[in-house]
């Protein structure tokens, strides 16, 4: 296989999983089994904004590619996916038409449906108030809150906000619904409605990647990540605040 | 009963990340060990909050790297969910409306126990990994010799 040919499958499946959420280490141990995998040694940097690869032949050829990614979602079936197809290529390496071919089809895997979606966080809302020791009354308007919540989120995503401040404005209205529903609704706590539809949007996937990559001494995606998780946190501990103080000068 | 909640919680909560339909239901698991660990030393220590979230991050953490081997997937597919369950939220809210209400030194006392509970699930599952991580590779450098 041509030297660009092992360049741009490594490059593409790494695209993938950094896209996807993977964490670091994960991103540049697959890249280098490809590259491995077809008989070339390989340098890689990763960051979580961007990758940086040369693919070195046996002669004194390399060539280099960097890739700049600028948006990030969460899909941990396609990171499982080219965790198994980099397995599979480092055992049977496959063709260059079969790889483009197969890294296509993870790429183009679907999400779980959006009503399904929505289920999920309602439910999930609706299970974490009885977790925190709520009553029903909790659960019920946890549940809702959850679901607006949902469709909030969805909709500010895909008209491309800043991510910080949906966050913010997400803590916000969490915070102000359930105390306007805590002063109607007799027999519920606002505070148990906040945490629990609040709890989807916490950010525990960039908090485990970040000590993960940190365990793997790849300090600058670590901290950044662990960085990220804080500044959301925050984004979300602000809104609420906002919005409690706001409640009880109305209330 | 909160057990059996956490279950769902945990699923619903894998449903939203995409997670594998395979792996969806081990991965509610994972919340659940969580729980019951975290709620068993509850019952048994009340004094020691901090130890129950520490113990019960490491037990999801353990769960979450086995699962991992068994169904030869990344650990963090089962981690991420299990150890929301598990995160301080109370805490967290009482230390936020603590301060709205201008209240800073019981405010400060729910703060420390946020952040200590918080850092401790971070060590948690980092001295889990760590330990996996030195297993992982003394098995690779063993196989190295016969490998290409």
């Amino acid at each position: 296989m041509k030297l660009h040919e092992v360049l741009e499958i490594a490059m593409e499946a790494g695209e993938i999983l950094l896209r996807n959420g993977a964490e670091t280490y994960r991103v540049e141990e697959s890249i280098t089994r490809i590259c491995n995998a077809y008989g070339h040694s390989c340098e890689t940097i990763v960051l979580p904004t961007g990758i940086f690869l040369t693919v070195y032949s046996s002669g004194h050829e390399s060539e280099t590619s960097v890739r700049r990614i600028k948006v990030r979602t969460l899909d941990l079936t396609k990171i499982d996916r080219i965790n198994s197809f980099s397995r599979k290529i480092s055992s049977h390496p496959l063709p260059y038409e079969e790889a483009k071919k197969e890294l296509e089809e993870i790429k183009a895997l679907k999400y779980y449906p959006v009503p399904l979606q929505l289920i999920a966080s309602t439910v999930a809302s609706f299970a974490y108030a009885l977790i925190f020791e709520g009553g029903l009354t909790d659960g019920i308007i946890a549940f809702a809150i959850g679901g607006l919540l949902y469709l909030l989120n969805l909709f500010m995503v895909k008209s491309g906000y800043f991510p910080f401040l949906i966050y913010f404005v997400i803590g916000f209205f969490s915070g102000f619904i359930s105390m306007i529903s805590e002063f109607f609704i007799p027999n519920s706590n606002a505070y148990i409605i906040i945490i629990s539809s609040i709890i989807m949007f916490l950010p525990g996937v960039a908090m485990t990647n970040g000590i993960r990559d940190l365990l793997a001494i790849d300090t600058i995606s670590g901290l950044t990540r662990l960085g990220e998780a804080f500044l959301t946190v925050l984004a979300l501990g602000m809104g609420v605040w906002l919005a409690i103080s706001t409640a009880h000068y109305i209330i | 009963m909160r057990v059996f909640l956490s279950f769902f919680a945990t699923l619903c909560h894998a449903i939203s990340l995409n997670t594998d339909r395979k792996n969806l239901i081990w991965a509610g698991l994972s919340g659940t060990i969580g729980m019951l660990i975290n709620d068993r030393l509850m019952a048994m220590f009340p004094n020691a909050a901090l130890m129950a979230v520490f113990l019960g991050t490491a037990a999801v953490s353990v769960y979450s790297e086995l699962m991992a081997r068994v169904r030869k997937t990344p650990a963090t597919i089962f981690l991420i969910p299990g150890i929301i369950p598990l995160v301080p939220g109370v805490d967290a809210y009482r230390t936020i409306q603590l301060i709205a209400e201008k209240d800073y030194t019981a405010a400060t006392s729910y703060g420390v126990a946020a952040i200590a509970k918080a850092c401790l699930i971070a060590f948690g599952i980092m001295t889990v990994s760590a330990v996996f991580r030195k297993i992982n590779r003394a098995k690779r450098t063993r196989k190295e010799p016969s490998g290409p």
